[in-house]
């Protein structure tokens, strides 16, 4: 049990920091971000682009799958997400399912619908928890999500920027009198959560053989989750969000395993329980867990 | 000058070359489904299949202004109804079709008690849920999909062939769109638009909103109901992977590509999208096997489009077009108009 525990609480590093991408920008624009497991894909199919085809230094292929996410995150805000600054919030919803949908079949038109694989960041294992061996690489996940998690706190309570950015999800028309450009402050958020994307696809690549819709098909999802678990208003309950859908997917895993029957009968138990929590949490408190409001 | 014919007869007075026009696409579909082998004849039928399911999703996107990433889960369990009625059950078809949208307005009318609690972007990601839950879970159960190879739904004699088949789904459309045509011009009708509106002002003026919310998805399941009940009897074979979420994400393009709110468009979109794979095969000699996997990215590019450039989809770009088949002078200046916008205008005049 321990062992799909720490499974669990792995994923939910990847879970986490697409849910803050999510939050980040729900908080911007008041848009569900359905493409932002592509910002993560976009970054993976640049690094097995640059390091598996091209042969060039991980380090490159780094800064260049960050920069990959980055640009189409703020491509999105600038065609797609501007434009529909003033239509009903559903319709913009569908404009990120869309650009989400443009990018997995751009990816089928040009890495072909093939699984991928590319190599770990940091090879060697880590310590051993409860009988499982923690590879280096999902070590450098937790750290990675330590460092951002302080880095975030830092930046929303400490500089202007951040809280320029928490007072235009709270009242946009007043940050606009007080002399914050709200253009900016979305440019901003959505940059950042293509950022966030671009390190999870990052951190995530070597675990994973992906293909295209692989990321928005078990990602998106559960990053859903996570951030309604936690509220989708609320930046640091999207981190715990992600760990709380880690564990219990963790744990669902671990039930499935003990009895077989049960795996029989719902072939894809852990799936369909992220679903179970996702509808009883909208049901029951929408705002979730640390959330302000609905 | 103002017209004095009764506004459903005012096709009449149109002249000779816009009745030439209107009686050859009519001709084209009396005649085409009959004259064509089976294969063509079967896409022809999914295509009319597709505007039906694409009139479902209106109902809820264009009318209600709701967004539904659910829909493949409501024909998918029209579909998986149908097959089991027909082929464990051993009914008749028509009561097989019925039993199907019965049960679809049941399991919508659930997601429509939800949709009083839950609203907006958070209902969208309720329907994403519940849709994708339906297909992990509903769809898994052996004896009601039949597992893996699939429920069998055989067609009855009388319209086993593939053409036959296309003439009782075009039947079926026409019938929708008339009712779909007259339910707008109803008390019920422009409810839903007031709904989508402005909801506080629609409660305020005294409007039951439980009812309405709860109708619309009701008159939506029951539609999808028959649109995958004709899904099934369309392959004689039903498979769980076919209704994923990318179906669902077909439908919302469909309907936007044709235009929110705007019926023909929506006809117009859905049989569009249903044969865009048929005709990027067809480009095939021409540009290489690259074509094939445009599928997806043509469809999201144009949904893209749309959205952002084109709020009124195909309907907004066809409408001097139709308006003028329609018997009404050609529009020299055309403004562009928000689907709602114009509904609302139309559904004053009836009033």
């Amino acid at each position: 049990m321990g062992t799909f525990l720490v499974i669990g609480i792995v994923s939910g590093v990847i879970y986490g920091l697409t849910a803050l991408g999510l939050v980040l920008v729900y908080k911007g624009s008041r848009v569900f971000n359905f493409a932002q497991a592509e910002f993560a894909a976009i970054s993976m199919y640049t690094i097995y682009y640059l390091t598996e085809v091209r042969h060039l230094p991980y380090g490159i292929a780094l800064i260049a799958a960050l920069l990959a996410g980055v640009v189409m995150a703020l491509l999105t805000e600038r065609l797609v997400v501007r434009p529909l600054k003033n239509a009903p919030r559903s319709i913009a919803l569908v404009g990120t399912a869309g650009v989400a949908l443009l990018a997995i079949g751009l990816e089928l038109v040009v890495f072909k619908p093939e699984p991928r694989a590319v190599g770990p960041a940091i090879s060697g294992n880590g310590p051993q928890i409860f009988g499982y061996i923690v590879s280096n690489q999902k070590l450098l996940s937790l750290v990675a999500l330590i460092v951002i998690a302080v880095s975030a706190a830092l930046f929303f309570k400490k500089t202007y920027l951040g809280t320029a950015i928490l007072a235009n999800s709270q009242d946009a028309f007043a940050t606009r009198i007080i002399g914050a450009s709200t253009n900016r402050i979305s440019v901003i958020t959505w940059g950042l959560a293509g950022l966030l994307g671009a390190i999870a696809g990052a951190l995530i690549a070597p675990d994973v053989t992906f293909f295209p819709s692989f990321m928005t098909a078990t990602i998106l999802i559960p990053a859903f989750t996570a951030g309604i678990v936690g509220g989708m208003t609320s930046l640091g309950g999207a981190l715990v969000g992600g760990q709380i859908i880690g564990i219990v997917e963790g744990l669902g895993q671990y039930m499935l395993v003990q009895n077989p029957g049960l795996s029989r009968a719902i072939p894809e138990g852990t799936t369909a329980l992220v679903f179970v929590v996702l509808l009883v949490m909208l049901l029951i408190r929408p705002k979730g867990i640390f959330g302000s409001e609905a | 000058m103002p017209n004095t014919m009764p506004r459903g007869l005012r096709w009449i007075q149109i002249n000779l070359p816009q009745k030439l026009i209107l009686g050859a696409i009519l001709a084209f579909f009396l005649i085409y489904p009959g004259v064509v082998k089976s294969l063509p004849a079967s896409r022809f039928s999914q295509a009319i299949i597709y505007a039906i399911i694409g009139l479902s999703v209106n109902i809820l996107m264009g009318y209600a202004g709701q967004v539904s990433l659910g829909h493949q889960a409501f024909v998918g369990i029209g579909a998986f109804t149908a097959a089991y009625m027909v082929t464990v059950k051993e009914l008749p078809f028509p009561l097989a079709v019925l039993i199907a949208a019965l049960v679809g307005a049941v399991t919508s009318a659930m997601l429509g008690l939800v949709a009083l609690r839950v609203q907006g972007l958070y209902l969208a990601l309720v329907t994403l849920a519940y849709g994708t839950l339906a297909e992990r879970s509903l769809f898994s159960i052996q004896a009601l999909t039949g597992g893996g190879s699939g429920q069998a739904a055989i067609r009855p004699g009388y319209i086993a062939s593939d053409g036959a088949y296309a003439y009782l789904c075009m039947f079926i459309l026409a019938a929708l769109l008339f009712v779909d045509w007259r339910m707008l011009r109803t008390k019920f009708g422009r409810a839903l638009i007031a709904l989508k509106n402005n909801e506080q002002v629609a409660a305020s003026f005294g409007m039951n909103l439980m009812f309405y919310k709860v109708g619309a998805f009701v008159i939506t399941g029951t539609i999808a109901g028959i649109g995958g009940a004709l899904l099934a009897f369309r392959t004689e074979q039903v498979v769980a992977p076919d209704f994923d979420f990318a179906l669902a994400l077909t439908f919302v393009i469909m309907v936007v590509v044709g235009g929110l709110g705007s019926r023909t468009g929506v006809v117009i979109g859905s049989m569009f999208v249903s044969y865009l794979p048929t005709i990027l095969d067809s480009v095939r000699p021409i540009f290489g096997d690259i074509v094939l996997s445009l599928n997806i990215a043509i469809g999201a590019a144009l949904l893209l489009l749309n959205i952002t450039r084109f709020p009124g989809g195909l309907a907004q770009q066809l409408h001097p077009l139709t308006e003028w088949l329609s018997g009404k002078p050609f529009p020299k200046h055309h403004k562009p108009t928000k689907p709602g916008r114009k509904k609302k205008k139309a559904s004053h005049g009836a009033a």
